[in-house]
């Protein structure tokens, strides 16, 4: 029996999250010149609220999607408004530490250090030719492929994404214009976070929750970006799916526990030879 | 003498007695074996914040990577015991340069890069080391970690009793802040200074940049590396958990609460963590809670930690005190 | 090889690109010992550019260096200021969380020698080099006027007096050329005197050459003695001051941009 289709669909299942992940950590680089190392955190405490949400409240899941979705994006704008705002530029990255710090201890007050395991009705098998997967992973496929499509489209087409490519392109050129770099970072970071809490609902149910989670996520999200070319939303995509089926492959084909060594390795690489990424310019 | 300098001796007179006397206090106070342990905790992250303030501080580099350095130092002088029946003293030596020749490999990539891009490479070395540390199973024993680590002799005295531990710890912090002092009021350190200050400017001052970043990179790997050889004889036990992102930024913090770019602000910063939970037992559960925010809140508001903040009020009572002088 | 031994600075060629934007275009010119020789141009024309490239912040993309007769197209930056070449920047750069002392002090750097070994047993050499270089640095102080200063750290003083301060730490490095980015600019016109006077000064008793960027026109004009005029990144115009102003495309390049030339 050959197992390859099946490492590397695993592979894009985990690229579908990694996608979600860096395409909000790539906006909130190229407006705020910020790399966000909470970014997963979000993700983290959306999880943890989508399985809270169905356990005590409703059980509907895609009704608690919606509502841990948009919890994480208000937590988003919040921090953005209360704290990075205030900030140094030059600080963001040392005060994102801090807030991986806070994010994980919250939730460890909240929802303690266990591992928690969350169901959710979506069970039934799918099969695609030689792969079979449950309904949850492949609902994971399709969401990501459609926010992908609609991420792209938006700043394409949009008044408000041309603005925001406009602003991380030239910034004082930008303001010159009329776009408020206030407004732009706070978007930024509100819909960078919004997807980091989306993809915590959807792929949440997929490993255990654990206070925990959101770091190595960070790390992998980051190692996307740098890969694809920091500030390109087309090279965090494309970054994610490469990494996520490298990763899968090997740890199918090779060792599952040297597995997460190649994402460091790749970046390393990477920051060494050719900084700006794949798909990076200057 | 000038009424200056007497009140500096006597500053050194106090603090040293206060050195000298704080072990044989504990030594008499019920549940002494704990409180050693406690106080022998704070010394070595004393020691590794002092380290890591010389990089990350007074010379501005972002170095995620420092506790690869402490964890090379634990390890290698651990195995060189374990294994090869090396004395303790030779394999402390040897844990230092080891976590030097660590720092070599990680920073003398890392260091091209600037800023953040430098955070991240630090990040993935680490990580790196960590996961070595986790799967090399016959090397570090895996995340069993290595086991029944010997106690230290020095002069044919045995280390069974936690006190002599505290002595030699309180020796190895007070040689590492002179060090750090040293390097930092010479010639070196203001070069490291000029660096964190104004890179460019350093350069076109004359300073070889690229090579004083290195070697303030490898003096904290050194001093992490020892830190590291004297954390494994005390724990009497190591695993890579010891070791993880997550305690990089918990010695991260105590830098910038006790104070990023001061003398004393690694030591006050390491007390804080160490003694604050066993103080507010009932808040315990919240402490890192609160470190987290606390930290948040000094990088934005108060850059320089509870140091910056003692060093303002001592400057603000100065001139107060010279400004009422001249009234008079 | 330099053929003229009476040239200090020489610069062949020398481009630097920014992607598609050539921000210095095949400059040529020479700064002859002992004279005070300024640049002066439309705002992005180029010349802090130009600096950064002799200076080696930036490697040039094209063109040749010389220094002292020396090719320096390729000596990393600290190398350069070790052979006698110092600057400072626009918008006065110093290291702002040291006193106006160790400002000047660091200085001193690529004067000194002590390292790892002296300062942690504070050998004979090391407190030489630190007593000297304390007298050097508030020699320097008194010259540039800064010396009741000396404590403060340099980001509690005033615009003005930081200007001032940068210049002083270049003048630490013992430069035989110093280069200055718009050392009066954010300055009242006293202030601007006051520099001016300062470089003068610097020429006439240190014999150091300078090389000066200024926007203040009738300050650049009393002051240098030759001037080179960039527009676009490309040389237009050399000579006098008197020459320069005269010259018609130089006017062009101002008044296109609402500047009015007058000694
Ligand atoms: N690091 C850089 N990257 C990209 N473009 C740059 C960079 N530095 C300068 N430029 C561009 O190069 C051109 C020349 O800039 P430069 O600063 O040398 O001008 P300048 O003559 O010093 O102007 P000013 O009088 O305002 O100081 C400008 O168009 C500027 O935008
Ligand atoms: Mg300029």
């Amino acid at each position: 029996m050959d197992l390859l289709p099946q490492f590397i669909m695993n592979g894009i299942i985990q690229g579908s999250n990694y996608a979600l992940l860096a395409m909000g950590l790539s906006m909130t680089y190229s407006i705020m010149r910020m790399v966000n190392f909470a970014h997963a955190q979000l993700y983290m405490i959306s999880a943890y609220l989508c399985y809270s949400v169905m356990k005590y409240w409703i059980s509907n899941y895609l009704v608690a999607i919606v509502l841990a979705t948009i919890a994480g994006a208000i937590l988003g704008w919040l921090i953005e408004r209360i704290v990075l705002r205030r900030a140094q530029r030059q600080n963001l990255f040392v005060i994102s530490l801090g807030l991986v710090i806070v994010a994980q201890e919250v939730a460890f007050i909240i929802w303690e250090g266990f591992a928690i395991n969350f169901s959710t009705p979506l069970t039934g098998l799918v099969s695609f030719g030689p792969v079979t997967l449950t309904q949850q992973k492949a609902l994971v496929i399709v969401v990501a492929i459609v926010v992908e499509l609609a991420v792209l489209m938006f700043f394409r087409l949009s008044r408000f994404g041309k603005a925001m490519v406009a602003t991380s392109a030239n910034e004082d050129a930008a303001q010159l214009m009329g776009i408020n770099a206030h407004t732009m970072s706070s978007a930024a970071f509100t819909i960078g976070t919004l997807l980091a809490a989306l993809a915590g609902s959807l792929v949440g149910p997929l490993f255990s929750l654990t206070p925990g989670m959101g770091t190595p996520l960070s790390i992998t999200a980051l190692i996307v970006i740098i890969f694809g070319g920091i500030g390109s939303i087309g090279g965090a995509i494309i970054g994610a799916y490469t990494i996520g089926i490298l990763q899968s492959v090997y740890a199918g084909l090779a060792s599952p526990e040297w597995s997460t060594l190649v994402g460091f390795v790749i970046l390393i690489i990477m920051l060494s030879f050719r900084p700006r990424g794949l798909f990076g310019r200057e | 003498m000038s009424n200056s300098t007497l009140k500096k001796v006597l500053g050194y007179v106090i603090l040293i007695a206060l050195l000298v006397a704080v072990p044989l206090v504990i030594n008499n106070l019920p549940g002494r074996a704990y409180l050693f342990h406690l106080l022998c905790i704070a010394l070595i992250f004393s020691i590794l914040g002092m380290g890591y303030n010389l990089t990350m501080g007074f010379t501005g580099l972002s170095n995620l990577a420092h506790i690869s350095m402490f964890s090379a130092g634990a390890y290698v002088s651990t195995i060189l015991v374990q294994r090869f029946d090396v004395n303790y003293w030779l394999s402390f030596l040897a844990g230092a340069l080891s976590a030097v020749v660590l720092g070599a490999f990680i920073g003398v990539p890392s260091l091209r890069l600037r800023g953040t891009y430098f955070s991240i490479i630090t990040i993935a070395f680490a990580q790196v080391v960590y996961i070595v540390e986790r799967n090399w199973f016959s090397v570090t024993g895996g995340t069993d970690g290595l086991l029944e680590i010997p106690n230290i002799s020095l002069f044919g005295i045995d280390f069974l009793n936690k006190m002599n531990y505290a002595y030699l710890f309180i020796v190895m912090a007070v040689l590492t802040f002179l060090l750090v002092k040293a390097l930092v009021q010479s010639r070196v350190g203001r070069a490291f200074i000029a660096i964190r200050d104004g890179a460019d400017l350093a350069l076109t001052t004359g300073i070889n940049t690229t090579m004083y970043k290195i070697i303030s990179f490898l003096t904290g790997s050194f001093i992490a590396g020892y830190a590291g050889a004297l954390y494994a004889p005390l724990m009497r036990f190591i695993d890579p958990e010891d070791f993880t992102l997550g305690v990089m930024l918990n010695v991260l913090s105590a830098l910038v609460i006790g104070g990023a770019r001061t003398f004393w602000g690694p030591i006050i910063g390491a007390l804080f963590i160490i003694a604050l939970p066993e103080v507010l037992i009932p808040l315990r559960a919240y402490l890192f809670l609160i470190q987290g925010i606390l930290m948040v809140l000094i990088i934005i508001y108060f850059p320089g930690g509870i140091m910056g903040g003692v060093y303002k009020l001592m400057g603000w009572w100065k001139r107060r005190r010279s400004a009422g002088g001249a009234n008079k | 090889m330099s053929e003229n031994g009476n040239y200090l600075l020489e610069c062949r060629g020398v481009t630097k690109r920014f992607g598609g934007l050539v921000a210095v275009n095949n400059v040529d010119f020479y700064i002859k010992k002992g004279e005070i020789f300024g640049m002066i141009g439309p705002n992005g024309s180029g010349k802090s550019t130009l600096f950064n490239t002799i200076s080696r912040v930036y490697s040039a993309d094209g063109g040749q260096v010389f220094f002292n007769r020396e090719d320096i197209t390729h000596v990393p930056p600290y190398a350069i200021t070790v052979k006698g070449l110092g600057r400072t920047y626009q918008g006065s750069k110093v290291f702002p969380s040291l006193s106006v002392l160790e400002n000047v002090i660091v200085g001193r750097h690529c004067r000194t020698r002590s390292f790892l070994q002296d300062a942690i047993f504070r050998t004979p050499r090391l407190r030489r080099e630190e007593k000297e270089g304390r007298e050097k640095a508030l020699r320097i102080l008194e010259l540039v006027g800064l010396a009741d200063r000396k404590d403060t750290r340099v980001a509690d003083l005033p615009y003005g007096l930081r200007s001032i301060a940068g210049i002083a730490i270049a003048l630490a490095t013992e430069p035989k050329l110093l280069m200055t980015d718009e050392p009066a600019a954010g300055l009242n016109p006293k202030e601007t005197l006051t520099v001016m006077d300062l470089l003068r000064k610097m020429r006439a008793e240190m014999g150091i050459t300078i090389f000066l960027i200024e926007h203040n026109m009738r300050a650049i004009m009393n002051t240098a003695e030759r001037i080179m005029v960039l527009n676009y990144g490309s040389k237009i115009c050399e000579g006098t001051p008197r020459e320069v102003s005269a010259d018609e495309q130089v006017c062009t390049a101002y008044l296109g941009r609402g500047y009015r030339i007058q000694g």
